[in-house]
Order: C-alpha cells, then structure tokens, then sequence
C-alpha cells in the first residue's frame, strides 16, 4: 500500500492586500509531506518561504489571506470515530486551529529572544502548551518539560526549568524552543530559519541536536533557510522557491549534482564555499524581484540568462522530469553542465 | 608594500557602577594583544564568532574607538596617538595625574596609552602647556590625513547610510571636505562617476537610501568609502545582511576595486567559506586574541588549532554527500570576554585540554612558513603530549 502523507499541501496562494496593490507572497504551492520526510524550503529574502509555513501554521493575520489552495492534515482531531481524515486547514476556523497549532503542528522560529516571552519562566511556558493540548495536572506537566529540557540537551533541567529567557545563552534559549515545540510530540515540526540567528559552533551543536530528536520523535520537518549549506545537511526533499513560486522541488541529491532550474544553477555557483578553492562566484545579475502585483510570468525572468520567447508570454508550470524532479522552467538546464567552477 | 602594521593592539572597555561615584569595576578586553599586517593589494580576513573582538579591531583601526595600548602603524607613520582629546591631554599637564587614585584605577581605561603619550611628549618639555597646543595643532592635520587613508564599510547599509540625505550629499561630503572636489559642480560630476563605478548610474544621484535595495545600498556605503581613494579598507561583514547572490554581486565589485585602487583589505566575518574565497591571509579570533594565524591556503588546509578545526567542521557544506568531521566537534559556547577561563581561553571547550592550558595562555609558536598559532600542543615542551582525551 502507497504511504499516505501526513501532509498535502496543493496549489496554496497567501495573498496581502494593501492599500498599493496585492502582495502576492505566496503563489501555487503545492507539495506533500510524508512522515519522516525533511523538506527544505530554500529562498532568498521575500521569497514567500516564511508566509508560506505560517499559512500552513495557521498564523496570518489580515490584511494577509489565503486566495486559493487546500492544506489536507491528516489527523482524527476532529473525527468522532477516532478515524483519521484529511481535514483543510485553509478553511478552519481561528477557534479550531488552536486545537492543531503546538499539538499537530510545533514550530520553531528564527529568533528565540522574541519567541520566548520574557516576563514569564521557562517552566510556565512550557506548562502552558502540554496542559492546553492535553489532559494532565500541571505537576505532570511539570515532570515531562523538565524530561524534555533533558532530551534537548539542557544541563541540570530541573533547576534551569524555573529561568527566565534573558538567563539562558542563545543556544541554549533555541534548545528551550525546541523543547516546546516537541512537547506534544507533533506529527510535524516547522523550523523557520532555526539556526540562522546562533554562531557557527553553536549552530552545529543545534542541528546535530535537531537531527536526532528527528529520529527520536519521528515527526515531519519542514526546514526553512536561506543557507543551501544547512540545508544539504538537514533535508531529504528540497523546494527552492523564488518570487513567491516553486522553482524546483527536488530530492537532496538531486538539487545538488543536477539541478536543471536556472535558478538554482545560479544560486549554487554564488555561493562561496569552504571544501573547495573557487576561481570565482558567478554572480547572479540584477536585483530581486518585486512582490506588488507580479505580472503573471516567471519572477526570475528578468535575471535569468537562460531565457526564451516562450517566457515573456507564459509562466510554465511546475512539471515533473523524474519521479521526484518537478521544475518550473520553459527552459531548465541540461543535467550535464557543470555548477561550480572549481580551482584546479 | 605593507601598508598596516598592528602590534599589540588592545581595547578595554571599562565597566562602571555606582551612581554619582562611578567606580570601575571591571573592564571588557576586547580585544587582547592582537597584531597582523595588510600589504598592498592583499586581503586580511578575520573571522571568528560574535564577542571574539573582530569588529571592535576593525573600529579601533579608523579610530571609531581608541586603543587602550599597541600601536597602528599606516605607511610607517605610527598614528597610535592621532586621535587623543585635549581635555586627556591637559591631565598630563600635572604629574600628580599620574599617580592620582584615579589614574591608577583606571578610571579612564587607557592607563598604558596615556602613560606613553605622557613619556614620549610631555615628561621632558619645558612648557608643557605649549608642547601640548604644539602637539595639537599638528594632530588636527595629521588626523585629516589619516581619514583620506583608511576608511570602513559597515555591516547594514540601512543604519550606516543617513535616510536623511541624498546619495549625492553623502558621496560629495567628502570630496569637498578633503579638497578633492573644489566646487560643487565638480564634486556632482565625480559623485556620478563614483556611482558608475560600484555598478549604479549616475541618474541616482537625487534619491535617498531607501529608495534602492539592500545590495545597491551597500554599493552607496562602498562608494562612499572610496571616494578618498583609501589605502586600507575595513570590511565589517560587509555582505551578512544581503542575500547570496547579491553577496557575490558584492565581493566581485569589492575585488574589482581593489584592482583598481591597489588598496589592502581587512575583511572581518563570521563566514568562513566568504574569508576562504576573498583572502589571502586569515586570523583567527577567539576571545580578543588571535589563536592562529596565516596564509589563507594553508589554514584552511591544515589548521592547527583545536577551534579553528572546530570552526571549519561547524560550517556546513553545500553538499549533500560530505558529512560533517564529528571529531572536531565542540560543545558549549563562549565564555564571557568579562570573565576569562584561566590559561588558554580555549581550554573549558577544547578536547586536547592538558594541566599547562589551564595554567598559562600559550605562546604564539611559527609551525610553518608564514603560520603562526597559539596552543600547548605546538610549544616545544608539550609537543609529545596532546594525545586526545
């Protein structure tokens, strides 16, 4: 039997309406996410990477909305057999998603100073969570926030519980936002840009972390990051969105040896890199696109060197090469070229 | 040619407490006895994680902050003493200064640096009073100087740039100020030919910061930075707040200029692979101090020192297939600059640890050609030890 994915997200658009025009942040996602699955969304900023997760988490507000698309959960939270079924979350209510957000989904944000508050213990921020979502006294909460204060690598839990944020390091206070996204032990896990705030040691010792509470929790991630380095590191699945759209949506290691959007081709050669001696960074030209009210076409149009006729008409679809291969390109990229100009 | 020489350079922040009476109860060292040299056309990098001191050394060398001690030596003129305040200076008027409670507790956190302006100018001058307006009189000149000669680009364009004043006040302040433009015409025309330079045109020059993007914003604060045709410059992060491919946009025009300008680079990041790619030589900061040093090649090919494995096998990898060196790996995080392991700063972290390191910092010790690093396990006592815990 085909697995079923946990999520299934098709055809999402998040629009903003402002008072200039629409932002159009978001436009014709889709993609499914199967347990185990770690999918990396890689962008630049503006890319729509982050809106995107927190469409899925439930979190804009006006004037941001969804304009199209379905986001398929599948959970028994609201069946009354106790069977799981594919729920929308696009069309939930405020009121219902709190019952989804922090026990189906736990997320994990880029700056933990602002996504702790600091006028409130760790202790009573993570008692919160756990006696929301479930049926326990606090003194049990109490006992599995201090486990998991352990399992996230926190040294002497039990005193540490009753710190406030500003007492932590930063590593330390990412380690504690983990902790309560993990409290529920949620199908899914998003991680917006979790390491990108840490020094360098710090941010090895935090994904190291992450990578084996993944194994040990067994939920779905969904990795959002600029950094194409962490990314080959964390994910399995990778979407590289620019603009607001998919470019390319690809296995790891295929997005890598032989990425076929001109996007990608140009974002892996600019970057520098620290197991090689580069000749040069190839530059991409150009500055990056404007979200107001896009013209209907590829957004990276304007600095793609691999344009064709075809693209100052119609914005392609995301079509599948291969089995896990989708590209959005009216001209992508033979798979024999070359990306990175190494020193010899 | 080298065009900067710092030796033993030292910044102390002294920390004050008390109301009314401030007391100084301790001090920040920044930056602790770090020294390198940049040569004509070559790159410098620095790297080394936030709180190693890396920005503060790139401050004290355009004088945004002054040295506690050490000297800065540019195009063999020891400007060390170019930025002092006359009201310091007027302290050393009186000997009694010197041996006052709050000279020796360091109220002014600059005992060192003031002793020596003190020995070398006023200690054996007749009327000190004169010697000092002397002095003066030509620092203000001096100092004039040295701003055409170094001169610094920041982190974020949008705090570094005025959003008050137009792309062409900004580029043209300098040029009238240093004489460089006469009249107001002629600075405009060289404004615009500055503009075309860092890949903007020259129709630009009306509008304000936050009519461009990031990466044409930080083409302004590098051509603002050029308009003196510098000898040294200081690049503080200048790509950490772009995107990566306008950060490549970036470093080419950085190494297009240096071409054109013949000048020496101090490139200061957190982003090893950036430093690998842009430098010739790399210093490596931890705590304020330089643990290892040397040519860029040769660091990143054969570190020697424990952090500075722990460094390269932090960073990841934009390939899926190299695995991360576990083995180099450290846990914890860096120790307050306030309150300083004992020994070498590195040891509570480092895997190699033996009783010395607790003990004493350790030397710097030359291991090869043009690579210098400051560790027990390359002292020539402890070379046979070492062996991992």
């Amino acid at each position: 039997m085909e697995k079923k994915p946990i999520l299934s997200v098709r055809n999402l658009s998040t629009h903003f309406a402002m008072a200039e025009g629409t932002v159009k942040a978001v436009q014709d996602v889709s993609f499914d996410l199967s347990s185990d699955d770690v999918l990396g969304i890689v962008g630049e900023t503006g890319s729509g990477k982050s809106v995107c997760v927190k469409t899925i988490a439930g979190l804009i507000d006006p004037p941001g909305y969804i304009a199209n698309g379905e986001i398929l959960l599948y959970t028994d939270e609201f069946a009354k057999d106790g069977k799981k079924e594919y729920v929308d979350l696009a069309k939930l209510k405020y009121e219902s998603f709190s019952r989804i957000r922090g026990k189906h989904i736990g997320m994990i944000f880029q700056d933990p100073m602002t996504s702790l508050n600091p006028i409130f213990t760790i202790a009573d921020q993570m008692i919160e969570t756990i006696v929301h979502h479930e049926k326990v006294s606090e003194g049990e909460a109490r006992e599995r926030a201090i486990k998991l204060l352990e399992q996230v690598g926190i040294p002497k839990p039990s005193e540490r519980i009753d710190d406030y944020p500003f007492q932590l390091s930063g590593g330390q206070r990412q380690r504690v936002v983990i902790a309560i996204a993990l409290s529920c032990n949620p199908e899914i896990l998003v991680a917006d840009e979790p390491s990108t705030a840490l020094d360098v040691t710090v941010q090895a010792q935090i994904l190291e972390l992450m990578k084996e509470l993944q194994k040990q929790f067994s939920s779905s991630t969904i990795f959002i990051t600029h950094d194409l380095a962490v990314i080959a590191e964390m994910a399995t699945k990778i979407s590289v969105m620019y603009g607001g759209y998919q470019m390319e949506i690809a296995s790891v290691d295929d997005i890598f040896e032989v990425p076929m959007h001109p996007y990608t081709h140009a974002l892996l050669a600019c970057i520098p890199r620290l197991d090689i001696k580069q000749s040069e960074l190839l530059p991409i030209p150009g500055q990056p696109p404007v979200m107001m009210n896009p013209p209907r076409l590829c957004p990276f149009l304007p600095r793609c060197t691999r344009s064709v006729e075809k693209c100052q008409q119609v914005l392609p679809d995301l079509e599948q090469i291969t089995e896990e291969h989708f590209v959005r390109c009216n001209n992508p990229v033979p798979q024999k070229v070359q990306v990175v100009k190494e020193e010899v | 040619m080298e065009l900067l020489n710092v030796k033993g350079l030292k910044k102390y922040f002294p920390i004050k407490q008390g109301f009314l009476i401030e007391r100084v109860v301790g001090f920040v060292r920044a930056v602790d006895d770090v020294s390198f040299s940049v040569d004509k056309n070559k790159t410098v990098g620095i790297v080394g994680e936030s709180g190693c001191g890396k920005t503060t050394v790139g401050k004290v060398i355009v004088r945004l902050h002054e040295p506690t001690d050490g000297s800065i030596i540019i195009d063999d003129l020891d400007t060390t003493f170019y930025f002092l305040k006359k009201k310091h200076a007027e302290k050393y008027l009186d000997d009694k200064y010197f041996s006052s409670p709050a000279f020796s507790n360091g109220a002014e956190g600059l005992v060192p640096y003031q002793k020596r302006i003190y020995d070398a100018y006023v200690k054996n001058s007749k009327d000190r009073k004169k010697t000092i307006d002397q002095l003066f009189h030509k620092l203000s000149e001096k100092r004039k100087a040295l701003r055409r000669k170094v001169q610094i680009v920041f982190q974020d364009p949008m705090s570094s740039l005025n959003p008050r004043m137009t792309v062409g006040q900004m580029l043209s302040e300098p040029l009238l100020f240093h004489e460089i433009a006469r009249t107001d015409k002629e600075a405009n025309s060289m404004v615009g030919q500055l503009l075309e330079q860092v890949g903007l045109k020259s129709h630009h020059i009306d509008r304000f910061p936050h009519q461009f993007s990031g990466g044409q914003r930080q083409r302004i604060a590098i051509a603002r930075a050029i308009t003196v045709n510098p000898e040294i410059l200081v690049l503080d992060e200048p790509t950490s707040a772009l995107d990566v491919s306008v950060q490549a946009q970036i470093v080419k025009l950085l190494q297009l200029l240096q071409e054109k300008m013949n000048a020496g680079y101090v490139f200061i990041s957190h982003n090893l692979a950036l430093v690998r790619f842009i430098s010739q030589d790399v210093s490596v900061m931890y705590l304020g101090r330089i643990v290892e040093q040397g040519e860029t090649q040769e660091i990143f090919d054969n570190p020697a020192h424990p952090y500075t494995k722990a460094l390269l096998a932090a960073a990841p990898v934009p390939d899926p297939k190299k695995k991360r060196n576990r083995k180099d790996l450290v846990g914890g995080q860096v120790p307050s600059p306030i309150n300083r392991p004992s020994g070498c700063f590195f040891n509570p972290r480092c895997k190699y640890r033996m009783d010395v390191c607790v003990k004493e910092y350790p030397p710097t010790v030359e291991i090869g050609k043009n690579h210098q690093v400051a560790c027990h396990l390359f002292t020539s006592s402890h070379s046979e030890g070492g062996k991992e815990k």
